[in-house]
């Protein structure tokens, strides 16, 4: 199968000042060949050598000294990396708040535990296997020295068959038990088919300096897309982008109170959904909505008597609170000062519960879980007022005077339609969990008591001696802002 | 260089010889006993004939998979025409040839089935459904009347066990034959046979699987059940394969015909096993965690919960981590003396896998079924005990009386398979 | 040497006491070059070559012209409804990640069994593993509407969106997955190629040739050292590459089954959809391995038995797939959930009963066939069958995605599905751009691997049986 004539068109090149000798190669024609020669060139004191076959050949290893590649134990360090960064990067970007300069994601979503662990693993997995697989493949050529395009065998035509069905050995000159004059001999015994020197050339083969310059200025060029991109990322501009697309800037859409086309897309026009312009079907009249009837007004709106039907139709009893524009003191309507008592609410403890658990999830961010006005949001914002980037107005502690003298009615009241910069709740929670809500605050205004007594009826009722604390206690912080919101918001008795 | 090829085997022994005889009386009478003594024991220091049937079937699980799993290395290696393993196929063979005597063993849990609807015995025994006030209250009517009851439940394990008797003895006796004739034609006819009989192994342990260890939690389902019963199966199967190979070495049996390189391969498939079986675990865990549907939780509940989560964390470091990273580096791996240490303790983690299947669905049975009755349960939370320590270790030497048996003083290695020289040659590159 | 086959040796005879061999034509170490070598060494491919690279140009360009009207139109122009917000897209994508497993599969597994016979076909698995998952990257991608923000799917730092990906959804375990995928098989196919790279090197005649494939071979040279830590290197690469085509498609599953969806959330999905996609990958390479042997006269070197041997693959692992199938729909009724209960028989009998019977008769009845030797040795049946096993394969994922999500819990949204035409273009195309890659592979590169096959050839002249 082998062709051993060797006729070159460019054998071996002359020896002088301008290369030096690597070694000398040597063909066979089969595999087991090779590996006895590898065997004998071993036991003759031969250490700097190497073989070169189209695949590997098995038992050559030993013959020629080759010991276990160390490989698996970078793949294992740099796969054991690979754990603690994705490890890392699941909890910094899903568990904390900020990652250096960078907010971080902390979000429950699907009810998960920011970190959790089974929901991690897959990630986990996949990024140690591909820091492995990197280290594997760029470990393995950095080992065999690859990329290594100048090579001295390349030069020899003859080598070109160790990719196809050559097996050459090569014997290194520098190796202390080369003998220029036996080496040949030797190889020939132990069954070499063709000898060739190889020399490596010593002349100059850099590349042309302007070659080097125009892959420097590329290289530099190449650096600029990058770099303009990411000085852009934080900055803002007034320029419309393009649109190549709609891009969802532009929407098909129809607004649930819109009652003619008002959004233009392009050419097209904004079709309402219904003949009448609008997009959404009004009540029909003489008919109440399952659940909407409300026939206990007293119950829905906080107050009592022929006010509450008022009240009720017109959406909300705060058209009675909210001052007019002369400045005339608005009447106080007919607050209720007793709780309603129906199938929906009734006093007792478990709906004191109720009022805690729903008071705790709406009403202690901003007033604090004891209702003094320190909740988490009130405190966080006063942190920015100090810093001048909010107009916050302090919270409303419950235990005001103001607050405490308030008729149940009247908190109710708050609860459902907002007073001052506090916005309604209506829409959040329900009337009954309002009602609770205040029982609640009743409570909890009652637990801050100096002292309890004895009524007329035999009822155990706290009493308060200290005097009324002034009502603008907590105006300070609230002084800060000078918008006209916290104007309004005074004149309304501050935030309820 | 090329060292010289093996053409037959070279060890001195290659069976057990008189050493057998005495094993299997020993094994017998010391296994029936302890059996009998856990039975006693269970009414002093447990929860009773429902404790004891309990630890029973954990143990029945835990050699019916090695033994199944054993059956499956069989068939395989049929099915690949796999050269290498010829030289340890006749353990797996055996191994597998005992499950005529494990379906002997099914008895006592056949019995705790039927008893409660026979003889209207105590309301639970071992498979809550076989409570019949339970089955009809609880379960969806068809699942009763097709499924899960006594009767379709005893005939399927008849058909389970038919199966694996007549696919097991066969390779069994077609192997010995050839022992004997040299015929190569055996082998053409195991193999030929092999593909069938993987489909017939396939849907019956599927459907043991469900029916033995699922249902006894009977709301609950999981289909990837069997998958996961099959991989420990395996591993166990491996497990115990390595360690009868090392034990016999360690007496001077076919010294010189199982070489590191099987150690090698068999661990090697031990690792994969490891591995294949975490993922199966991880896969259904995952999958009823992240989804958290009530009728699937709740059998992972209970072992998340109190005591039974450190024994959860032990499976997850015993059974997955501490292995996986152990049966890594191919020097262990070709370790004799490590591999002693390493199979003891994955069988170890095998059998204690079926115990964490098994017992803390007790619990929850006599919780659930003193709800119903409509009585307060306080029932005891438990832990490895003397009734588990005779239990196991009764029938463990049953099993080995079984392999000695079966073993017999009849060669241990495939004598005269056309592939043996193939396999004594054998060397991982 | 280019070879005419006139009469190929049977080499499917199961004896056992001989090894039937690996390749045929009594090939020595320089023939296996020449056969490999002379596909691209030829100065003009076959005519068959010129026809299909002009279909499926012609179906890229359909593809891209697809692609730029969903872009600038939006996914509304896919048939994608509610309930049904997963269509065709996702179908496909599981489809070709599906057939993406074949090659790691052949590679790294087979390997590591020491399945000598793979080497034949290795290199061509791998390379259409590649295409594969080049086209089931497609489908998601586009599926997020607006590509240009595709980069929002990595942990990419920003400081004015401070948005950071959600590491505990599913559908960030694919990016993570299908893109480790992708880049570890294409390190693994090019780490395989670089001898044979090297080969086509010190074998070309042009100069440029000989620059491009000299640098994408690395100045490999064969030495023993190098392929000492070549062969470890592969070994690892193996190990890792194994339990990752494992994790892929169990990503790939765990998309549908973490949910509560009746017929999505079902723990045998992850081994389920790793043997589909088994199943799947090994009809793919049939049905592009028997027209290409024959093409480049390659039937020496992927011989009968190799086919044979990946029918037998084909009916095992569609048997398990039928398992499952089976298993699923029992256990829907042992559970005793109606909604499950009912979304399987919804399933057989409901209004997709046509796409249920296709799936079931092209996965499991069909590959049944495979159990006579005769259809397992006769290239056309294979190819026959095979193409529609990858028809029922792609039933498989309409079934599953479409028909659980048309019956959510709300029967007020029951919508029945329709794709529209950019739907089924859009696949068609895909199918395009596999085979323009695939055929391109063909032309230039190794479709052999001609190292491996050497190393498992006979050493001549002695040690007959030696063969490791």
């Amino acid at each position: 199968m082998t062709q051993s004539t060797s006729h070159n068109s460019h054998s071996a090149p002359a020896t002088g000042p301008t290369s030096r000798l690597v070694g000398i190669l040597a063909e066979f024609s089969t595999p087991d060949q090779l590996v006895d020669a590898c065997d004998q060139a071993r036991q003759a004191g031969i250490r700097r050598m190497d073989a070169y076959s189209p695949f590997p050949v098995h038992g050559i290893d030993p013959a020629i000294g080759i010991t276990r590649t160390r490989l698996p134990f970078l793949v294992l360090a740099v796969g054991l990396s690979g754990l603690f960064v994705a490890m890392g990067l699941q909890y910094a970007v899903n568990a904390t708040d900020s990652i250096g300069p960078f907010p971080g994601y902390p979000f429950l979503i699907s009810g998960k535990p920011l970190f959790s662990l089974p929901a991690n693993i897959p990630v986990t997995f996949e990024v140690i296997v591909l820091s492995s697989a990197f280290a594997t493949f760029l470990g393995s050529l950095a080992l065999n020295g690859l990329p290594k395009f100048a090579n001295p065998l390349h030069r020899i035509a003859r080598f070109r068959k160790a990719t196809n069905n050559g097996f050459f050995l090569m014997i290194e000159a520098e190796d202390p038990n080369y003998n220029p004059r036996t080496i040949r001999n030797q190889l020939e015994q132990w069954g070499a088919q063709s000898l060739e020197e190889v020399h490596l050339d010593l002349t100059d083969h850099k590349l042309p300096s302007f070659v080097r310059m125009v892959f420097v200025l590329l290289l530099a060029v190449c650096t600029l897309p990058p770099a303009i991109l990411y000085r852009s990322l934080g900055e803002s501009n007034t320029v419309p982008r393009l649109h190549f697309n709609p891009d969802m800037d532009w929407q098909y859409k129809s607004q649930a109170q819109q009652v003619a086309p008002d959004i233009a897309v392009g050419d097209e026009e904004e079709r309402p959904m219904f003949r009448d312009l609008r997009a959404m079907r009004g009540e029909v009249p003489g008919t109440v909505i399952r659940g909407q009837l409300r026939d206990d007004r007293a119950f829905y709106t906080g107050i009592s008597g022929a006010e509450a039907g008022l009240a009720l139709n017109a959406g909300g009893a705060s058209y009675v609170s909210i001052p007019n524009a002369q400045d005339e003191a608005p009447a106080e309507p007919d607050w209720l000062t007793q709780f309603p008592s129906n199938e929906k609410f009734a006093v007792n403890a478990q709906t004191m519960q109720r009022g805690k658990q729903r008071f705790d999830i709406y009403c202690a961010v901003c007033h604090g879980t004891t209702g003094e006005g320190n909740g988490m949001v009130n405190q966080r914002a006063l942190t920015l007022n100090a810093l001048g980037r909010a107009s916050w107005v302090n919270a409303k502690s419950l235990h005001d005077y103001t607050v405490v003298d308030q008729p149940v009615g009247r908190i109710y009241d708050t609860i459902t339609n907002g007073r001052g910069s506090m916005g309604p709740y209506r829409s959040q929670i329900t009337p009954e969990d309002r009602w609770a809500i205040v029982l609640y605050v009743k409570a909890l205004q009652d637990s801050l008591a100096d002292a309890v007594a004895e009524d007329e009826e035999g009822k155990w009722v706290p009493v308060r001696t200290t005097p009324p604390a002034p009502v603008t206690e907590a105006e300070p912080a609230a002084a800060d802002a000078t918008t006209t919101e916290a104007e309004t918001t005074e004149a309304s008795g501050g935030q309820n | 260089m090329h060292a010289a090829k093996k053409t037959k085997v070279t060890s001195p022994n290659v069976s057990l010889g008189d050493a057998g005889g005495s094993l299997i009386l020993l094994g017998g009478i010391g296994g029936i006993g302890l059996i009998i003594a856990a039975f006693f024991l269970s009414f002093f220091v447990a929860n009773g004939v429902t404790s004891f049937l309990h630890v029973y079937l954990v143990n029945f699980l835990f050699f019916v998979s090695i033994s199944l799993g054993a059956l499956f290395f069989v068939i395989v290696q049929h099915l690949t025409r796999a050269g290498w393993s010829v030289a340890v196929r006749r353990i797996a063979e055996i191994l597998a040839g005992t499950i005529p005597y494990l379906a002997v063993l099914f008895i006592p849990i056949l019995l705790s089935v039927i008893a409660p609807s026979v003889y209207g015995a105590p309301d639970y025994l071992l498979y809550l459904w076989a409570n019949p006030s339970y089955a009809t209250e609880i379960l969806a009517p068809d699942k009763v009347a097709y499924y899960l009851n006594p009767t379709h439940f005893g005939v399927r394990a008849l058909i389970y066990f038919g199966v694996w008797c007549i696919v097991a003895r066969y390779y069994l006796n077609r192997s010995r034959i050839q022992d004997e004739n040299g015929d190569y034609k055996l082998t053409t006819s195991m193999q030929f046979w092999s593909a069938p009989a993987t489909l017939f192994f396939a849907i019956t342990v599927i459907f043991a699987s469900f029916d033995w260890s699922m249902s006894l939690a009977p709301i609950w389902f999981s289909t990837i059940w069997p998958i996961y019963f099959f991989a420990g199966g395996m591993l166990g199967a491996f497990c115990t394969i390595i360690l009868i190979l090392l034990m016999l070495q360690k007496n001077g049996i076919l010294t010189e015909d199982v070489t590191t390189d099987h150690y090698h391969d068999l661990s090697k498939f031990t690792f994969g096993f490891i591995f294949f079986w975490s993922y199966i675990a991880f896969s259904q865990f995952l999958l009823i965690w992240y989804a958290n549907i009530p009728e699937e939780t709740i059998w992972y509940l209970p072992r998340l919960e109190g005591g039974w989560a450190w024994a959860s964390l032990v499976l997850l470091l015993g059974h997955t981590l501490i292995p996986f990273l152990l049966m890594m580096p191919r020097t262990l791996r070709r370790n004799k003396n490590f591999l002693w240490y390493a199979v003891i303790a994955l069988l170890a983690m095998h059998w204690y896998d079926h115990f964490w299947i098994v017992m803390p669905q007790m619990f929850v049975s006599l919780n659930d079924l003193a709800a119903l009755e409509g009585v307060a349960s306080e029932a005891p939370r438990h832990i490895f005990g003397p009734v588990e320590a005779c239990c196991f270790l009764g029938m463990a030497m049953l099993y080995a009386a079984f392999f000695c048996w079966e073993a017999g003083d009849r060669p241990l290695i495939p004598l005269r398979d056309p592939r043996l020289k193939e396999s004594l040659n054998f060397k991982v590159h | 040497m280019a070879t005419t086959i006139d009469e190929v040796y049977n080499n499917t005879w199961d004896d056992p006491r001989e090894r039937s061999p690996l390749i045929t034509g009594g090939l020595d170490y320089g023939q296996v070059t020449t056969t490999v070598t002379s596909i691209a060494e030829s100065p003009a491919p076959p005519r068959a070559w010129y026809v299909l690279m002009a279909i499926s140009l012609c179906l890229v360009g359909m593809l891209g012209t697809l692609l730029l009207h969903l872009i600038l139109s939006g996914v509304g122009v896919w048939g994608n409804n509610n309930p049904t917000f997963w269509g065709w897209p996702i179908v496909n994508f599981v489809f070709w990640v599906g057939i993406g497993h074949a090659g790691t599969l052949i590679s790294a597994i087979l390997f590591l069994f020491r399945q000598n016979w793979r080497t034949s076909i290795n290199r061509a698995a791998e390379a259409m593993t590649i295409f594969a998952v080049i086209c089931a990257g497609l489908f998601p991608g586009v599926h997020i509407g607006r590509v240009w923000v595709a980069y929002w799917l990595f942990p990419i730092p920003t400081e004015h969106l401070a948005m950071w990906p959600n590491f505990r959804s599913p559908l960030l375990w694919d990016v993570f997955a299908v893109g480790t995928y992708a880049t570890v098989s294409t390190l693994f196919w090019y780490m395989g190629m670089l001898p044979d790279l090297a080969t086509f090197r010190d074998r070309a005649t042009n100069k440029w040739k000989r620059m491009i494939y000299g640098i994408l071979s690395l100045g490999w040279t064969g030495s023993a050292r190098a392929w000492h830590r070549y062969e470890m290197a592969y070994t690892i690469l193996a190990a890792l590459a194994t339990p990752l085509v494992l994790s892929v498609h169990t990503i790939v599953s765990f998309d549908f089954a973490v949910s509560q969806l009746p017929g999505w959330h079902t723990t045998i999905f992850p081994p389920y959809f790793v043997a589909g996609a088994i199943f799947s990958g090994f009809a793919m390479v049939i049905t592009l391995l028997v027209p290409a042997r024959a093409l480049f006269n390659l039937q020496h070197l992927i011989t009968m038995r190799h086919l044979e041997n990946m029918c037998k693959i084909i009916v095992a692992t569609g048997l398990m797939v039928g398992f499952a199938y089976t298993i699923e729909f029992f256990v829907a009724w042992y559970s005793g959930v109606k909604t499950e209960t009912q979304t399987f028989v919804m399933r057989a009998f409901g209004p997709y009963w046509w796409a249920y019977w296709t799936m079931f008769t092209c996965n499991v009845f069909i590959p049944q066939l495979f159990w006579f030797k005769k259809v397992r040795t006769t290239p056309w049946a294979m190819v026959v069958i095979c193409i529609f096993v990858n028809i029922g394969m792609w039933f498989e994922r309409f079934v599953i995605t479409v028909t659980s999500l048309c019956r959510d819990f709300l029967p007020s949204s029951w919508w029945y599905f329709r794709p529209t035409y950019v739907d089924i273009g859009m696949f068609i195309g895909s199918f395009g751009l596999f085979m323009t890659l695939f055929l391109l592979f063909c032309r230039f590169l190794p479709v052999v691997a001609m190292a491996e096959v050497k190393s498992i050839m006979p050493h001549e002249h002695e040690h007959e049986e030696d063969h490791h």
